[in-house]
């Protein structure tokens, strides 16, 4: 009652009228809607023919849990349904949709699924129907072997997300992380529903700063391996790995350009740190900053016209803007006098970082002008190294709100936090991969 | 039943003046062509669909490592009554009426300023006590099929226009995490109202950039139904109003 008194007090409802009576109309100004997460009903999936029911339920789960961890709904699973619907499979009819009307939700996902007789594929169907305005919304098949039920239904959800919130989910992205589970720094990667992972480097040294090459196919890595801190590279599925830049000093912070052709790096073969830009052969290192601070972090533009980097030479680090060349730098970050590890939008919008503020580190967003600068977490430990998903909704960062350093992910407005994996901690410096499609 | 009177009365009524003025000019304009003015304003032709576009070609992509994703509705969707296509206009006679419809319009967005927060909630708290109030007789015919002054009938109006915002207010939602990236958009939805508060007709009279937002504002009005029975007084058998959805 008070929220809508509220609401009265602060909309202005408009209303002027054309002529006197007949042909008249109108007009509503309606406007501070209520946020909500959209309530989407799962029904149970259809087993067609002799389709084991636990294949169907492991479906459902991985589908349930993928649209819960995007953050855009609430789940009424088919659990909670009233009793005449609890037990309801298959698509159903769009004459008899209005069935569904008591199941409270806005938005209805029907499924069914079906493993050939050889046992060996599987079929994946689904339809997605509008329940407030009895409608159809999309209907998709998917065909697989019937070990890829996970990736089968990862593209379901990012289907789901699409249609209902205007961009593909980035259920079939992986991150990349440094772990200390086997006592050394290793790079690992897990699926962005925590699932899958997988250990990456095995050479029981320190190993630092994954970054994915564009294509996802390859990760850039500083390793400690041979002592002095040089830049390797690893094929995803963690053969291959070999050394790349070996520099004395540092090799280390690589961000490959959005066309997968060069990388920028730090590198302190003259001493003090400095952004170089090599080709993505190792060829062709070229120092590209000349000032007298420190230089650290670079992160590329989606554009590949720009890197956002840090630097100390206004006497604290702070984020800067140059052109890939070097040239027409800015400062981007003045608030504080600890800002590090930006990351840039592929949106381009904005430049996520890690802040100090109060002797506490900070996520925080900034407009790549310098406007609208946001804190996204507050209260909860230590969070730094955020890293952009590909569709620039999320961020992933490692906190320690929880204990032991571990990667989080949220959205980019801060909300809806929730750890990647199930470890027991000792995470760090995730990196976001394309989509996998 | 007649509105409440707000401070500065003067002024408003010298904008009432102009407002008449004005809309006496903006009658003759439409005598020339029978559709609605806010319509002549925008030049655009919407043409409203909401069947899904997969329907018409099936996409075909593949999914690594050996596997198809076929775009297979089972059934058709039912058409919507929504569909609603809007005629071409000429490019310049739209422009000529816009021309003359901005003085209008800047006349009554000064009315628009200053109509507005007490007005509504008086109305608001009067709701239900008008609801149930007994017609009132008056021997200043207007409308023919009402003994209703034409204030009279304008405050009734007013009032059910008061109930109609207040449930499609109620229905607006966006989800959360969504409402960054849908700042600065604005979509017009007309709805034709039966006597009985079903939603006869609706369409788009002005698009926002986003698909997505427009569908929630299509949403809402579907939640929103039944909206509150179209007031006896009004003559008509349906009343058409705009409603235009705002992000913030």
């Amino acid at each position: 009652m008070k929220m809508a008194k509220k609401i009265f007090l602060t909309v202005v409802f408009l209303i002027f009228i054309f002529g006197s009576s007949a042909g008249a109309r109108v007009y509503l100004d309606v406007n501070q809607p209520t946020l909500i997460q959209i309530p989407i009903v799962l029904a149970k999936w259809k087993n067609v023919d002799k389709t084991p029911a636990a294949l169907s339920e492991k479906g459902y789960e991985i589908l349930a849990n993928d649209l819960t961890l995007s953050g855009f709904f609430r789940i009424v699973d088919y659990h909670h349904l009233p009793p005449p619907l609890q037990g309801k499979t298959g698509i159903p009819e769009m004459l008899v949709l209005n069935e569904w009307t008591p199941a409270g939700g806005e938005i209805l996902l029907a499924g069914e699924i079906l493993l050939d007789p050889a046992g060996l594929n599987l079929k994946l169907r689904f339809h997605l129907f509008d329940l407030i305005e009895q409608k159809h919304l999309v209907g998709k098949e998917y065909e697989a072997p019937v070990q890829s039920l996970r990736t089968m239904v990862h593209r379901m959800a990012d289907e789901v997300v699409l249609q209902l919130t205007g961009e593909k989910g980035v259920n079939n992205t992986k991150i990349a992380y440094v772990s200390r589970q086997t006592g050394n720094k290793e790079v690992f990667l897990s699926d962005f529903d925590g699932s899958n992972i997988r250990q990456i480097t095995r050479n029981q040294s320190i190993n630092l700063s994954p970054a994915w090459s564009p294509d996802g196919r390859k990760i850039a890595f500083t390793s400690y391996l041979r002592r002095n801190p040089d830049l390797y590279l690893v094929d995803a599925d963690g053969k291959n790995s070999r050394r790349f830049l070996d520099s004395p000093g540092l090799n280390a912070a690589p961000s490959w350009s959005p066309d997968g052709k060069r990388i920028a790096l730090m590198m302190s073969r003259d001493g003090k740190s400095e952004i170089f830009v090599v080709d993505n052969n190792g060829g062709n290192p070229k120092k590209i900053t000349r000032g007298h601070g420190n230089e650290a972090s670079p992160t590329w533009s989606p554009d590949g016209r720009q890197i956002a980097f840090v630097s100390d030479r206004s006497g604290s680090p702070q984020v800067y803007i140059m052109s890939d060349e070097g040239t027409d730098i800015r400062r981007l970050t003045y608030e504080g006098s600890y800002n590090t590890n930006p990351s840039w939008s592929p949106k381009d919008d904005r430049i996520t970082y890690c802040a100090r503020v109060g002797g506490r580190f900070n996520i925080c967003t900034i407009g790549t002008d310098g406007s609208g600068l946001q804190r996204l977490t507050s209260g909860s430990g230590d969070n730094e190294n955020p890293s952009w998903s590909p569709d620039g909704r999320y961020i992933a960062f490692s906190s320690t709100r929880a204990g032991a350093s571990k990667i989080f992910i949220m959205h980019a407005n801060g909300l809806n936090p929730r750890p990647l994996t199930q470890s027991k901690g000792g995470e760090s410096s995730p990196a976001w991969s394309r989509r996998f499609e | 039943m007649s509105p409440h009177r707000r401070p500065g009365r003067a002024g408003l009524f010298r904008m009432s003046g102009i407002s008449l003025g004005l809309h006496g000019a903006l009658v003759v304009l439409l005598s020339l062509n029978p559709w609605t003015t806010v319509v002549k304003a925008r030049p655009e032709v919407y043409a409203v669909t909401l069947m899904p576009a997969f329907l018409a070609e099936p996409e075909k992509t593949s999914l690594p490592p050996a596997a198809k994703e076929l775009t297979k509705p089972i059934e058709k969707p039912k058409r919507d009554d929504i569909v609603e296509k809007v005629k071409p206009r000429k490019k310049e006679e739209a422009e000529k009426e816009k021309a003359s419809l901005k003085q209008l319009q800047e006349a009554m967005e000064e009315i628009r300023k200053k109509a507005a927060l007490e007005e509504i909630q008086k109305k608001v708290a009067h709701r239900e006590r008008m609801e149930e109030r007994p017609m009132v007789a008056s021997t200043n015919t207007v409308s023919s099929s009402s003994s209703k002054s034409a204030s009279e009938i304008e405050s009734i109006l007013n009032e059910y226009y008061g109930r109609v915002w207040t449930k499609i207010k109620e229905a607006w939602t966006i989800p959360e995490n969504l409402l960054k990236q849908m700042a600065d958009l604005e979509t017009v939805v007309v709805i034709t109202i039966e006597r009985d508060g079903k939603v006869k007709k609706m369409w788009f009279e002005k698009r926002s950039s986003s698909t997505l937002y427009d569908q929630m504002a299509m949403r809402a009005i579907r939640k929103a139904e039944p909206l509150p029975p179209v007031p006896r007084d009004f003559g008509e058998n349906t009343l058409e109003i705009g409603i235009r959805f705002l992000p913030d």
